[in-house]
Formats: C-alpha cells, structure tokens, sequence
C-alpha cells in the first residue's frame, strides 16, 4: 500500500511540470498584460510600454520560462503583481473559503442525494421515485449562478434574513460565518445533490438484483439490515469512484457561485486573475487546482481499496 | 445649463435643510416628492434632512477591486473613487469645476508666466504622523510627472522647482503653463500628495505604503473581500463652505467599506437587501426594478461622458481622410445610442466635455451625426475603397459599449463597408489598442473632464492623430491662462476634431447612480463621489 502511495505520488512531479509548462506558454502567449489593465483605459502606449519594461515583461519567453522554472522548482510561486503578497500566502489565503465552501456543499449534497437515492430504491417505479428523480434532475440542471441568485432574492432582499454575499472568517465570528456561507453552500450543494441520489439509486438497484441480497432476505434478515448492510455498503462502492471524479465540478461550481456570492476563493482568485493577467496567480492556481485534482484521485484510490476487499486481494497478487 | 441645474440642486438641498429645522417633517416630504430637477430624474428621498448624524460605516460595492490604491498610476476611474479618501491633491474643484486650493493655501502666477509661488496650508499632518512640507509636494510631482502625460506636459515647462521654505514653493518656468492648477487639481491620475519619506521607500510601479492626507486613513485591503478606511481623527479640513469637491469635510462616518461585488445582479440585490448604501456603476437596465424598491433611490445625472470610437490613423485603410469621413457621414446616433444605452439615457450633442458647460461649443457640429448612406458610399467610391476589412475591436465586459458597437458595425456594412468584429475580453482589448497594426476602430468611454486641457487628444495617445496645427492649438491651451482666450482655441480644436474625424464621438450618456435613500449628500459624481461629508439616516 505505501510502495503504491509513493509510487503515484512520484509520477505527480512530471504531471506538475507539464501541467506548469502548457500553462506557462499559454498565459504568456494570450494576448493582453498586466500593465496596460493597471494603467486603465486612458493610457497611452507609450505609457504600458514603459511599465511592461520596469516590470520586466518584455524579456523574451526563453529568458522568462528559465526564470520561472527555477523559481518553481525551489517551490517559490513568485509573487503577485497585484495583491502585493507572495502567490503562495494569496492562495492559502484563498484556499479557506473556497475549501469551506465545497466541504459545507458536500455535505448538503450528500445529506439530500444519498438519503434520497435510498428512498427512490425502496419506492422504486412509484410516483416518490418519480417525483425524487424530477428534483435531482431539476438540481443538476439548473445552473448554479441562476440558483444561487433565487436564494437571494429570497433570503437576502425579500425576508433579509441572511446577507447577500460577503465572506466572515469562521474565527471572528462563527455565527457570521454560516449566515455568511448558507446561501453559497446551499446554492452549490442542491445544484450536485442530484449526482450521489442518481448514483446511489442506480447502483443500489444493481446490487438489489444480486444473489447475496436474495441470500439475506432469504436468510430472514431485518429489511433494514438487509437494506443498510448489503445493499447500501456495496452500492457506496462505484458512487465514491465517481463522487471522488466530480471533484472538478465542484471546483468549476464554486467559481461561479464565489462570484455571485462575492466570497474571496480561490475561483474569484483565478478568475480576476485571468481578467487582469497576473501571470504568476494564474500559474500558481492552475498547478495547485493540478496537484487537488492527483491528491483527489489518489484518495479516491486510497478509499477503493479501503472499502473494497477484492481489490486488496487483487494487489496483493498483483 | 447643467451646472446651472447642479447649483440650483445645492442651493435647493441647503434650503430645504434649513427650512426643515422650522417647519418640520410633513412639508418637507411634499417638497422633496416634487424635486425632480437638480441632480437629473432624481428620485429624492421622501423625507429630506433634519441634522447630519455622526458614526455608521458607509459600504460602497464597486464593480471589481481596483489594480491598485496608487493615484499617480492609473488611469482606471475605481481608483479615484476610493483612494480620494485618503489622499488629496494641491487644487480642487469647486461647483463650477473651478481649480481651487485644497492642500495649497495660495497660488501666485507672475505677469510673464514664467514664476509660479505656490504656498501650502500649515499643519496639515500625514496618517503617518509626519506634517506636510515642500519636500513632499516636490517628491510627490518628481514621482507623478514620470508616469502621467499630463505631468510630463507640466514639468516639460518647469525649469526647477525650488523649495523656498517648507511650506513655499517656487516653479521656474521655462515657457507659461496657464493650466498650472488644473494639472495639479482632483483627477485620473492626477497628483495626489503622498509623504517624501514613503515615495523614497516605493518605486514608480508601487506604492511601500498607502499614506496621505485624507480625511479617511487606510485600515486594510483584502483583495475580493474589502478595502476598508476609518476617520483620521487628527484630519486638517480645509475652511470655507462645501462647494463641489472643495470645502470643509465633516468626516461624518467612522469608517468606509469598499467591497467588490463583480456581478451586476449580485450589486443590486445587495442594495436591494440594505448591505450596501451606494452601488458604483449601474445600467439603466436595473432602474425599473430599482424605482419599486424601498429605501433606494435612483439618480439619473446630467450627462457627463460620452461613446468614443478610436480610429487608427495609421491603418492603411483608415489613413484616407475619405474612408473616415464615409464612416462619419454614414452613422445614425441615435440608432446606435438607443442600442446602446435605451430611451431616455442619452443625448446628441456634439460637445467633446460634456458635464463642464463653460466649455460647451458646437464647433464642427456639421459634422456631426449626418447619417447619409448615400454621401458615405460615394465617399467610399472616390477613395477607390477595396473592401480591406475594417477590423472593430469591442469587449462584451461593457455591455453598453458592445451593442452601440454592434449597431454601428451594421451600418458600416450598409454603406459597403467590410466589416470584421473582434470580441476580446478586457485585458485583450486593453493590450491589443496599443498595437497599430491590429485594428482599426474599437468602441471606448471618454470620461469627464472638467477642462479641454485633460482631454487627451495628442498624437501619443491610441490613434495616433499627428496633425501640426491641433498641436500647437494643444500646446495653447496649456500654457494660456485666459478663459476667453482658451475658449476660442478650444473651439478650433473640436472644430479640427470633426473635420479630421480621428475619433468619432457619437453621443453623451446619462450615468445611473443607485444608493440607499439613507445615505444623504454624496456631494458632485462627475469625478465620483465623496463620502467625507456624507452621512447615514437613521
């Protein structure tokens, strides 16, 4: 298991670099700069040229990749050119937030899909399964940015019970902070719940069909126990695989509903990044999101084996 | 005649607060419900002022963060909006877009022109505890003229500055600058007075730390959370009365929140739920939902900034005098600013400083708006006009701008015009203009200018426009001191600017200013607004 760890962890690196390399090329050859935005729509060409000089922009790429490469490869991610701090303190600044958010929005997914998917199971080709399937395809379909602006109006302008956007830090106010990140979360966890109620129905009436479910019924098992020890268990097994893939979703979710919600993540982060071209916030968000995307997947695989028997056997083996 | 209207407003406001002291709340209503001059369709507050009152936290959302809090550097407009708090300049407005002293106490120009004693007020502190002295100011231009044209154009003229004593200074000149305060007075990156010892620790490109000597001094900056200011409790306000940008300042609220909010939606129902008391841009698109809602009110203002089309001069296509006059001949205005901006928010005047109606002239109005396809494609003929396309860059980041583009690119195309439109995003377009050989017209926003001078209309801005006699009429108006005088030179230069057609001006936008109705005396929004003598009701 750990041989196996170190192993995936070590073709991390090569990934990390090709990964910072396309991004590299890619900001550097889009068109548009950071000094022409920070000298705004009346200045002069003249005017950006002299500040893309003094902000050294003008090196050619073969003297600038060098540059950056070296510094990464010490672990320094440079330094932002317009949040004035390191790009590694702005991205940990960040990561709270947007890990807040997804973490908050996991868990009202999982507690409205997975409760969900097991009720259609159990009423399964009723009109609850009907009606159930109807909201979890209703929440997946419905962007998230729309969503988020109903929560709102609602909560925010029509019952002003919660704010309509803005971050409170869990540490100064933790009260603040879930009236603040309600709405987000909710925004973002019903816009996926409907992935783990769709998975876990569909997987649980695939278990249902199988020969040790009929063993335990037979057996004269409690239908609960039947339900929560045979069936759910077994089912829980490709959802994780798939809950753990979407991951990217969650993240691209989260961009849209920090920027509706005006919370500082790392999303807003990129975003206004790429708007303004902070080549080093740009390239330091990419290969952190890269490096979420290895760990996320390499857990998933962790889990697997964890919850899986079979696959132990099988490396064992192997 | 707008400033008329905007004087009758502040008379008006003034009025109705002292008659609010003697006759009482009732009255009031009724004559604030009617007030619907001043500031434009103003929808006044129902229950107009009693006393100001003291304390609160005026939070502003603005369209995005600023790139920085340095004034000397940008020329982004969000900048002038928050950073005015703490730092000020040598020279002010006053209602009538009049430079007066702010940090100055005096300003003396000698009979030739060639001597200009500026003396500073006394005790005026920094946020940092230091005082203000010659040595500032002089640090402060030394760092402004090596960024802004306009400071370049001002220190082109100064022999040397010398610092008579610390609060003396004297410009020797090297040729007259008439627009000595104007250049130094509130504006896009204008020459905000930042202390010696903080510019000796910062370079041109950024500042060590944000220090002035505002009425608000800063607290902290998180990026895409806030930027949050507090009253400088040992503040130097200047004397006199409120006018325009000039005055005293009552530093009302304890403190300022500046928070971006990017989406437009989310800015609105944030006014709409009361967590923001001014919202800074809006499109007229939101006034109807807006008008309903309580404790909002809607300011439609006088025109102040006008739909610019750049055309580059050294395009091989555009270089023709003929190719542009077909263009200008052949758009429709209103077509193209009903497109853009909707019924009601736009008028078609020809004037190049909307907003500062001293400078109001119709010079070159012949020119302007003639929508005749006809004339435009036999102007296309003579010119032998091969069908090169007219490449139009546009951003749909500013919605306004993007739809009275893609109106005037189908009229263009009437007259036999090849037309390709490029979409960037904001940064594209903001880097692309500076290059001549990838466009020929991109849709932009001439902001308010209280003086022609700041206009810049010099061959080195995007463009191009070299023409000798409009220079030297520039180089006039800076160094020529006499209204009249400048007048007459201003209005050859617009004159020049139609004739020529190095950009077209297609019309004058009314700007949508939203705001909790508790949030009382912005004060004048041409330069955008200041919160330090505004106040919270209730």
């Amino acid at each position: 298991m750990t041989g196996f760890i170190v192993r995936r962890l070590m073709l991390a690196v090569p990934v990390m670099l090709v990964v910072g390399t396309i991004t590299f090329l890619l900001v550097h050859l889009t068109p548009g700069d950071p000094a022409a935005v920070m000298l705004g729509p009346e200045a002069t060409p003249g005017q950006v040229d002299q500040l893309r000089d003094e902000m050294g922009l003008n090196d050619p790429l073969i003297i600038q990749y060098p540059r950056w490469l070296a510094d990464v490869l010490r672990f320094d991610l440079g330094r932002s050119i317009f949040l004035e701090r390191p790009v590694s303190q702005a991205i940990l600044e960040r990561a709270t937030p947007t890990l807040q958010l997804t973490a908050y929005a996991m868990l009202i997914a999982i507690a409205l899909g997975v409760p969900a998917g097991v009720i259609a199971v159990l009423h399964r080709d009723s009109l609850i399964d009907k009606i159930l399937l109807l909201l979890a395809l209703t929440g997946t379909a419905i962007a998230d940015f729309f969503l988020g602006m109903l929560l709102i109006l609602l909560f925010a302008v029509v019952l002003k019970w919660l704010p309509s956007g803005g971050y409170v830090a869990f540490t100064a106010d933790p009260v603040g902070h879930f009236r603040a990140m309600l709405l987000p979360s909710l925004a973002l966890g019903i816009s996926i719940a409907g992935l783990p109620a769709r998975l876990i129905r569909t997987a649980m009436l695939d278990v249902i069909q199988e020969d040790y479910v009929r063993v335990a019924v037979a057996k004269g098992l409690s239908h609960w126990t039947v339900v929560t020890r045979h069936v759910f268990r077994n089912a829980l097994l490709p959802a994780i695989t798939v809950f753990g893939y979407t991951l990217g979703d969650l993240l691209g979710g989260a961009v849209v509903v920090e920027t509706v919600f005006s919370l500082p993540g790392m999303g807003q982060l990129v975003v206004n990044s790429i708007a303004r071209r902070d080549f080093p916030v740009i390239q330091g968000v990419v290969m952190v999101i890269a490096l979420g995307y290895l760990l996320a997947n390499l857990l998933v695989d962790i889990l697997y084996v964890a919850a899986d028997p079979r696959v132990r056997v099988t490396r064992a083996v192997g | 005649m707008t400033r008329n209207t905007r004087r009758y407003l502040w008379t008006r406001r003034r009025f109705l607060t002292t008659v609010g002291a003697l006759a009482g709340g009732a009255i009031l209503a009724a004559c604030g419900g009617n007030d619907s001059s001043g500031g434009g369709d103003s929808q006044e507050d129902p229950t107009p002022t009693v006393d100001p009152r003291r304390g609160g936290q005026i939070r502003v959302a603005l369209t995005g963060d600023p790139p920085n809090l340095d004034i000397h550097q940008t020329t982004d407009s969000i900048v002038v909006l928050v950073a005015s708090h703490m730092y000020e300049t040598l020279f002010t407005w006053d209602a009538d877009y009049r430079p007066v002293p702010l940090l100055a106490a005096s300003h003396e120009e000698s009979e030739d022109g060639l001597l200009h004693t500026l003396k500073l007020r006394a005790d005026v502190p920094f946020h940092n505890g230091e005082t203000l002295k010659a040595e500032d100011v002089v640090a402060s231009i030394e760092r402004w003229s090596g960024i802004s044209g306009l400071g370049e154009g001002l220190m082109e003229a100064v022999d040397k500055i010398e610092i008579v004593d610390d609060l003396t200074l004297e410009f020797h000149m090297s040729q007259p600058f008439g627009t000595f305060r104007m250049a130094l007075a509130r504006q896009l990156q204008g020459c905000a007075i930042y202390p010696k010892s903080v510019l000796d620790a910062s370079d041109s490109t950024s500042l060590s730390e944000y220090v002035g000597t505002g009425p608000y001094k800063f607290v902290e900056w998180l990026p895409d959370q806030h930027i949050l200011m507090e009253r400088f409790d040992d503040y130097a306000s200047p004397g006199g009365e409120v006018d325009g940008y000039a005055g005293p300042k009552a530093q009302y609220a304890d403190r300022l929140e500046f928070i971006p909010v990017r989406t437009e939606a989310s800015r609105v129902a944030g006014l709409q739920a009361g967590d923001y008391h001014y919202v800074e841009t809006l499109s007229p698109d939101q006034v109807p939902v807006l008008e309903t809602t309580e404790g909002v009110a809607i300011d439609v203002l006088p025109s102040d900034s006008w739909l610019n089309i750049v055309l580059n001069l050294r395009s091989p296509v555009l270089e023709d005098l003929r190719v542009r006059r077909a263009i200008q001949v052949a758009l429709d205005h209103e077509a193209i600013m009903l497109a853009a901006f909707g019924e009601g928010y736009y008028e078609l005047t020809p004037e190049l400083v909307p907003g500062a109606p001293t400078w109001y002239t119709e010079a070159g109005a012949e020119f302007f708006n003639q929508n005749d396809p006809d004339r435009a494609r036999e102007l296309l003929e003579e010119a032998g006009y091969d069908g090169t396309p007219l490449r139009i860059m546009v951003t749909e980041e500013i919605q306004q701008e993007y739809n009275g583009t893609l109106t005037m690119a189908q009229q263009l195309e009437e007259v036999g015009f090849n037309i390709e439109l490029l979409v960037y995003d904001g940064a594209t377009l903001s880097d692309q203009r500076n290059d001549e050989t990838a466009w020929e017209m991109y849709a932009a926003w001439a902001s308010f200018r209280p003086d022609p001078v700041m206009r810049n209309l010099t061959s080195s801005a995007t463009g191009w426009w070299e023409n000798e006699e409009k220079d030297e009429l520039l180089a006039q108006l800076q160094s020529e001191s006499d209204y009249d005088r400048r007048f007459e030179i201003w209005e050859q230069v617009q004159y020049l600017f139609y004739e020529e057609v190095p950009r077209l001006k297609i019309g004058n936008s009314r700007r949508v200013v939203a705001r909790s109705a508790a949030l009382q005396d912005i004060g004048p929004t041409e330069m955008q607004p200041e919160f330090s003598n505004a106040w919270l009701d209730g």
